[in-house]
């Protein structure tokens, strides 16, 4: 499947945010969105979500216009994981990966065993079945995290969208999300993630857009498109890219530091 | 520390049937409470078989004490499931069905009717339209301010603006109302009171709680996926605002239906749901029946209790504003050690 946007303009009441934005992403690929904070990249997941309306251009999945789709339809395409979550009700795991069932249920219908069966397998290909009956909101945060990942894929979706999944948590639970995200690529699911740092991408070996000056530039794999002039452009910092030895081809991003 | 321990379906159901029976047992001995008394023995006689020696009994019992535990039981399951309904909507435990100012406007409704020397039906009438107008007024004016990010936000201050604006009206009926009947009348009607109830405003309350209940029931499993809010819910295939407009809907029908004929009673569509969130987790799912149970059996002890406690009947509004506020305290002494 794919993933297109067209040539739109994004923004809230007639305010451009984002314009001329062209997009594509198909399943098996991960793509991670680079900009500084503030640049878009809300406004962007938003307008994939549906709950922006664009300003001119489309969206399209396979061709198809998704603000023609019901809401239901579409959250059976497209599953997000968000940022910030407060969950004012004690519900289980369990409860909260289950509610990823709801595209695939009826306006008046509850999960049933089957969905309680998908569930529970998802929080296994994410390692934290352990976790089934406990209650969500007394979680760390990365165990929150894997929860809401789990919670995307119940949706068995296409497309997952990602906005910094890996923000307020700690180093060791960002390199376990992102590496489980790698872990979850494959030819039925595309992953479009929002980073905060561009050595995310090279760990996924992601393909990269990158946000600034108003519109969506650049779309690469990530070793062309992250240079340090690129750094220098999007984050206003001088960084090196470097390899991190002679046999391996994975790069990583040192930044300079004015001492 | 208590540990919240996650039921099977299997123990839900098990404590809904507990409830049920509670409730059963708490109508049948409450048909043998209050000035006359009857005892239970002859009640069940005369409900199974037909059999009686007191020639009063069959008028007490249908006429008397049978529309009043009905209306008690309706009246604090319908308030409670409208509660924890609202509660699910706005995503905040600490709200209760008067949110969008229905119950200011039934009771400015009400002051209204009582000022003007209304009928006993046309005071119902009045409350009710007042109290259904006064949450439509919450909705267009949040529908004028238009913010496009945080509708359930713009919901709240609306409902503020309403009750806030009717509340000041029924203030000012109490001002002009004479103060030898009508200011009376006003005040007691705000306070609540099974007292005068009848089969015949049973007979409007219960097809009008039983058609909102079902929408309620079946929108239950949306309302749990509402808990993160708008925006997430959207993206897991919730169409929000279908979703918004079923519940304010009958939440508010639900309330107006009673509180029309009850008065104001404070504290049920707070403190039940909570309680019964607490009982059996917050799965609307369970919450919903749960709520309408508790509800009822709350709302049944009360009433017996102003029925028989006192030599003057002290009315409903304060017994459960009494009974309420240290129960309320309880609850969260205990639930604020385990999980919100």
């Amino acid at each position: 499947m794919k993933l297109e946007i067209r040539n739109a303009t994004l923004g809230y009441n007639k305010k451009t945010i984002l314009s001329k934005v062209d997009l594509s992403i198909e399943t098996g690929e991960i793509v991670c969105v680079l900009g500084k904070n503030g640049a878009g990249k809300t406004t962007l997941f938003r307008s994939i979500l549906g709950s922006l309306h664009l300003l001119a251009g489309e969206i399209l999945i396979d061709g198809k216009r998704t603000d023609k789709m019901g809401i239901r339809t579409l959250a059976n395409r497209i599953a997000y994981v968000p940022q910030a979550r407060s969950l004012p009700f004690p519900f289980t795991v369990m409860d909260v990966v289950l509610f990823g069932r709801t595209p695939h249920l009826s306006f008046f219908s509850s999960p049933t065993k089957k969905d309680r069966i998908i569930a529970e397998d998802c929080l296994r290909k994410l390692h934290v079945l352990y976790l089934k009956d406990r209650i969500f909101t007394q979680l760390s945060g990365g165990e929150q995290q894997m929860v809401i990942v789990a919670r995307a894929l119940a949706q068995q979706p296409s497309f997952i969208i990602m906005d910094e999944p890996t923000s307020n948590l700690d180093f060791g639970n960002q390199i376990r999300i992102i590496s489980k995200i790698n872990e979850l690529r494959n030819e039925s699911l595309g992953i479009l993630m929002a980073t905060h740092s561009p050595d995310h991408a090279f760990m996924c070996k992601a393909n990269v857009a990158v946000i600034s000056d108003g519109t969506l530039s650049k779309k690469g794999f990530c070793n062309q498109v992250i240079t340090p002039e690129l750094l220098q452009n999007v984050y206003d910092t001088s960084v090196s890219v470097c390899c991190i030895n002679e046999q391996s081809e994975r790069k990583i991003c040192v930044p300079h530091m004015a001492i | 520390m208590m540990e919240y321990k996650p039921h099977a379906s299997a123990s839900y159901a098990f404590i809904l049937s507990m409830l049920l029976f509670l409730l059963l047992f708490l109508t049948v001995y409450s048909f043998s409470i209050g000035r006359y008394t009857i005892h239970t023995k002859e009640i069940l006689e005369y409900v199974i078989f037909g059999k009686y020696n007191d020639v009063n009994l069959p008028t007490l019992i249908s006429n008397i004490r049978l529309p009043r535990i009905l209306g008690a039981i309706l009246a604090g399951g319908a308030l409670s499931v409208s509660g924890a309904a609202y509660q699910g909507l706005f995503r905040n435990p600490m709200v209760s069905p008067d949110i969008l100012g229905v119950s200011s406007g039934a009771g400015f409704g009400a002051s209204l009717a009582i000022l003007f020397s209304f009928s006993m039906v046309g005071i119902q009438l009045s409350a009710f339209c007042m109290g259904l107008l006064s949450v439509c007024l919450s909705l267009s004016i949040c529908k004028i301010t238009g913010s496009s990010r945080n509708k359930i936000l713009m919901l709240v201050l609306s409902g503020m603006i309403v009750g806030s604006t009717f509340s000041a009206l029924i203030s000012l009926m109490k001002y002009v109302a004479d103060g030898e009947y009508k200011l009376p009348d006003i005040t007691f009607w705000l306070m609540g009171s099974l007292n005068e109830i009848t089969m015949a405003e049973i007979r409007f309350i219960l097809p009008v709680v039983g058609i909102t209940l079902i929408p309620l029931y079946f929108a239950s499993w949306k309302l749990n996926v509402l808990s993160f809010g708008e925006e997430e819910a959207k993206s897991l295939g919730v169409n929000t605002r279908r979703l918004r407009v079923v519940i304010v809907c009958c939440a508010s029908l639900l309330t107006a239906s009673v509180i029309c004929v009850t008065g104001l009673i404070g504290w049920v569509g707070l403190i039940i749901p909570h309680f019964t969130r607490f009982l059996i987790g917050p799965n609307h799912k369970w919450l919903m029946p749960g709520s309408f149970l508790m509800g009822g059996i709350f709302m049944l002890a009360v009433d017996d209790i102003t029925r028989s406690a006192f030599a003057l009947e002290i009315p409903l509004g304060i017994i459960t504003s009494l009974i309420g506020a240290p129960v309320f305290f309880i609850i969260l002494k205990i639930s604020s050690k385990q999980t919100w």
